[in-house]
């Protein structure tokens, strides 16, 4: 999406995914795995003499039968493209990260990105259930299996979930599926503080209530959008159930003096996909200052969500714009500071949220910043005290680095 | 391994950790040769019980600077051999780390050390509306380090998933002596997955000294029912009817044949003794959903050739249910002493054709077969009965368990949903991974334990070096013994 080049090696089988690694392996030439390219902002710039190796021509289903309610892909498929084949079975991926229409299945699992269906349903992780991914030697390797349970051999499939491409290329890979809900409700609130969203948020997560979503929009300095804090909820099950749901929702947030909000069927339909992009550098939005939004993820434990997102607000350059997107019951949050003043160096403000992150047992990761002169941009933070293991497992399997060089935490 | 160095060695133990929690003597060492599988048995030379992360770390030290092996265990209930000190050495007993550190309601979460019996956190929880979803069958005895260790399942992960889905950090000593943070409370911190690799490993990548744990809240209603069978196709037609339905029911459990009437006969559960198999259909969630799954449930047990479906009417039928499936194994006792249970796992629908290929196996070998099983999941539990006083009966029980699990791998399915590797599936491995495939995971290992004195001689097959340790210690071991009487 980002860059228009087309990737430089395409192979159209595992085998030769894994064939052209050993060749770049032995002759030295690093490699950019390249799915989609809708999330190459992630991580650090690949080096500039970086080729790459796109996955787009693996993108068949390998196995697909309804009644065990497992599928195997290629990695190069679409989410999109597995998802209508998913669909007229009733069934589906619990998965809404940004892009699914483009993004690789091996893109997105290599980034990590989750979308806010994550309360309901976990992370990819959760349904991954085994893969094949070429090393950078040029093995083939197997972990997992096909089957809903496996024990056998250690779980190196997750490793590779949100390692950016750096210990391997993902070729195929197995999901668990889920049935599609008979219903879900979608349901917008409009809060007059933080702390009310907040509140709201605990109760929604109160027995009987079990929300699949719940992210809270806040910002500063952002006029254009709908004053206060905006908590977008959504609720799936059968049908009964969820409207309970809604009814006990709704008298919540009227005794929190949360009024909800009515949106017509155009914008319900624009509202997810728009807050699961929210992230994203092609997410525009009517405040993007002069200088382009610096993009934030930001973790801590659950409870501290409405610390974190206040850090968020309250760290970013004065006078900028700020949007954050919340996720309740999570912990996680992304800020995008708007940069009016392309001569605003956010270097500092970056370590001032991370002083207050760490007090709060989070962190912040850059994932996507404009183009600014001499700032260059601490994307990571401190690394964890693991990183000695990492780089280890790192040059177990690509010992040569020829993997995303660089561009991963630790500059590995 | 001299016995100077041993002396050594408990004496810097006993120095480190404490007199009292190190065991030498021959019979304090006996209590550690065996875990629930009961087919392989070692003793080791030390057992170390620390009673802290600290003291696990110099313990874990000690043993490295001799570069003597470590075996972290649990309550010793594992099915494939994991805690039985294959290549001797030290044994890590996590038994005195047995508290549950704290609750988070708000959160979810727990922070526990790993000798924490399953079952006492859920109770610890409890007060909060909340519970641990694994729910192994040992879970009234293993713990949630074991738990963790084998990546165990349980009759709720059908729609709670597996440990691994429960697990958010861990506190590991690592082969070096050093102490790791894998993961923790903050969602997505950047990194590889050490955690997601470490659970399931079998205590090769380190001793976990403290797990922080996710908990789910006690679901509003739950609905429980036994549906009864002349017909084993009638049974697991069901099943699939009723995944096919889009119903993920919390617990989906298959008895059959004989173990019917063995649970029914110790348990008193009310199964009916002459029923072809029962099936054990447990849902939760809201009323209304309650409601509608249970009229669904029952219109599709009807059709599918159910002979009757019961329901639960209150808590104590629902416990009295469960107990006869989660008291399965026990109940087996009664008409053999001794078992080897499998744990293959096939795709859903070849459910009935592995089936009847266990029968078919276990006449041929002249055993009893008992199935007892998370049929939702497709994770069968091949049961066979025998008296190990029979003479060349382990053999053949071995033998048929491994031709059963070969017609798991043949189905698409897997060697082990959920009791793990072990020493007794190790050399199966093969059958479903490549050498390459082996060899990554070899290096994984070699990057968390370089010397590979984590638990040697497990989960992976390793070539002649562990055969070669086997050897010498039967022979040593045959003499000590006789030393020891
Ligand atoms: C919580 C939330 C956040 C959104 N954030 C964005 C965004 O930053 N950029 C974007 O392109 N689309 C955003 N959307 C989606 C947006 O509503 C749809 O993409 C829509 O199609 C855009 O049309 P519009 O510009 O005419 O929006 P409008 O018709 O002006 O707005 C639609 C509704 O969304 C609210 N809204 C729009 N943007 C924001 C925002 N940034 N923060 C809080 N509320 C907002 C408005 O107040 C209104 O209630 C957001 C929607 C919501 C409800
Ligand atoms: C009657 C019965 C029913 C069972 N039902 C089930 C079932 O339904 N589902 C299921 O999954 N299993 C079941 N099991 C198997 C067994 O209970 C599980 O594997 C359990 O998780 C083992 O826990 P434990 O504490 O007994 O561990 P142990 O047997 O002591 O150890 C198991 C493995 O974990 C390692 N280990 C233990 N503690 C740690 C630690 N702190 N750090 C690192 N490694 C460690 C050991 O080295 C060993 O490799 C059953 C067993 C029995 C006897």
């Amino acid at each position: 999406m980002n860059q228009p080049d087309p990737p430089t090696l395409t192979p159209q089988s595992a085998g030769e995914l894994a064939g052209m690694l050993r060749a770049a392996a032995d002759a030295g030439h690093t490699l950019v795995p390249w799915g989609a390219g809708t999330l190459q902002h992630l991580g650090g710039p690949a080096l500039p003499e970086a080729g790459r190796i796109g996955t787009r021509a693996l993108s068949r289903v390998l196995d697909y039968t309804p009644a065990d309610m497992t599928i195997t892909v290629e990695a190069g498929a679409t989410l999109g493209e597995v998802q209508a084949t998913l669909r007229p079975h009733g069934q589906w991926l619990p998965w809404d990260p940004p892009a699914p229409e483009q993004a690789t299945i091996g893109g997105l699992l290599a980034a990590g990105v989750s979308g806010p269906l994550r309360l309901g349903y976990g992370t990819p992780r959760d349904w991954v259930l085994g893969m094949r991914v070429a090393l950078a030697d040029g093995r083939l390797v197997r972990s997992g299996g096909k089957v809903v349970k496996n024990v056998a051999g250690y779980d190196m499939h997750k490793l590779h979930i949100g390692a950016l491409g750096t210990l391997g290329v993902i070729a195929e890979v197995t999901f668990k599926i889920a049935p599609l809900p008979e219903q879900v409700a979608p349901l917008l609130f409009t809060c007059p503080a933080p702390a009310v969203a907040f509140a709201l948020i605990d109760q929604l997560r109160a027995r009987p209530l079990a929300p699949i979503s719940l992210i809270v929009s806040a910002g500063r300095n952002d006029e254009r959008a709908t004053p206060g804090v905006l908590l977008a909820v959504r609720f799936a099950g059968g049908a009964a159930a969820v409207a309970r749901q809604v009814r006990l929702a709704e008298s919540a947030a009227d005794q929190l003096g949360a009024p909800r909000k009515e949106l017509d069927d155009e914008h319900t339909r624009a509202l997810w996909p728009a807050l699961a992009g929210f992230a994203h550098p092609s997410f525009t939005h009517r405040n993007q200052g002069a200088a382009g939004a610096l993009i934030i993820r930001a973790g801590a434990p659950a409870a501290a969500l409405a610390a974190v997102v206040e850090a968020l607000e309250q760290a970013a350059p004065p006078g900028c714009a700020v949007r954050v997107l919340g996720y309740g019951g999570i912990g996680l949050a992304y800020a995008r500071w708007y940069l009016s003043n392309p001569a605003v160096q956010p270097g500092t403000h970056l370590a001032a949220l991370r002083a207050r992150l760490a007090q709060l047992g989070g962190y912040a990761v850059v994932e996507g910043s404009p183009a600014l002169p001499g700032d260059p941009i601490d994307r990571w933070g401190p690394p964890p005290a693991t990183l000695a293991l990492m780089r280890t497992l790192k040059a177990r399997w690509d010992p040569q680095g020829i993997l995303n060089r660089e561009r991963y935490i630790g500059g590995i | 391994m001299t016995i100077e160095s041993r002396e050594q060695i408990i004496a810097q133990l006993r120095a480190a950790i404490g007199a009292p929690y190190v065991l030498a003597r021959p019979e304090e060492l006996m209590l550690y040769e065996y875990d629930a599988s009961a087919l392989d048995m070692d003793a080791p030379e030390i057992v170390a019980v620390p009673g802290s992360t600290a003291d696990v770390a110099q313990v874990v030290r000690i043993a490295a600077a001799a570069g003597w092996p470590l075996v972290a265990r649990g309550a010793g209930t594992g099915l494939s051999g994991g805690s039985v000190p294959a290549a001797g050495g030290v044994v890590v007993s996590l038994a005195r780390l047995d508290q549950v550190l704290w609750i988070d309601p708000a959160a979810r979460l727990a922070r526990v050390q790993p000798g924490v019996v399953n079952v006492d956190l859920s109770t610890a929880a409890g007060p909060h509306g909340l519970h641990f979803a694994p729910d192994p069958s040992s879970q009234r005895s293993s713990t949630i380090g074991g738990n963790a260790a084998e990546n165990a399942g349980g009759p709720h992960c059908l729609k709670y998933g597996v440990t691994s889905n429960h697990i958010v950090g861990a506190t590991v000593v690592l082969a070096d002596g050093s102490v790791a943070e894998l993961s923790g409370a903050a969602a997505d911190a950047p990194g590889y997955d050490l955690l997601g690799t470490f659970v399931g490993s079998e205590g090769t990548l380190g001793i976990a000294t403290e797990l922080l744990v996710r908990l789910t809240p006690n679901p509003e209603a739950i609905r429980t029912f036994l549906a009864i069978y002349d017909d084993l196709d009638a049974a697991a037609d069901t099943v699939s009817a009723i995944i096919a339905a889009g119903i993920v029911p919390a617990a989906l459990e298959m008895l059959e044949g004989l173990g019917v009437r063995l649970v029914e006969e110790s348990v008193h559960a009310g199964y009916p003794t002459d029923a072809r198999a029962v099936l054990l259909i447990e849902i939760d969630g809201l009323h209304e959903e309650i409601e509608s799954q249970a009229e669904q449930i029952a219109v599709i047990c009807r059709e599918h050739g159910a002979r009757e479906l019961r329901a639960a009417r209150d808590e104590a039928q629902r416990q009295k249910l469960w107990a006869g499936r989660k008291g399965a194994l026990a109940a087996c006792a009664r008409l053999k002493p001794h078992y080897h249970i499998q744990d293959g796992v096939v795709p859903r629908s070849r459910l009935t054709e592995v089936l009847r290929f266990t029968e078919e196996v276990a006449q041929r070998y002249n055993l009893h077969v008992v199935n007892i099983f998370h049929a939702g999941d497709g994770n069968l539990h091949p049961l066979l009965v025998f008296d190990l006083r029979e003479p060349g009966v382990r053999e053949r029980a071995i033998a048929a368990g491994e031709e059963i699990l070969r017609a798991c791998v043949a189905a698409g399915g897997t060697i082990s949903g959920e009791h793990g590797i072990g020493i007794e599936k190790r050399d199966y491995m093969r059958w479903i991974f490549s050498d390459d495939d082996i060899a990554a995971m070899l290096e994984l290992r070699s990057a968390f334990d370089p010397h590979g004195i984590m638990n040697p001689c497990k989960q992976l097959p390793t070539g002649a070096s562990c055969a070669d340790i086997k050897q010498a210690r039967g022979a040593a071991r045959a003499m000590a013994q006789g030393a020891w009487i």
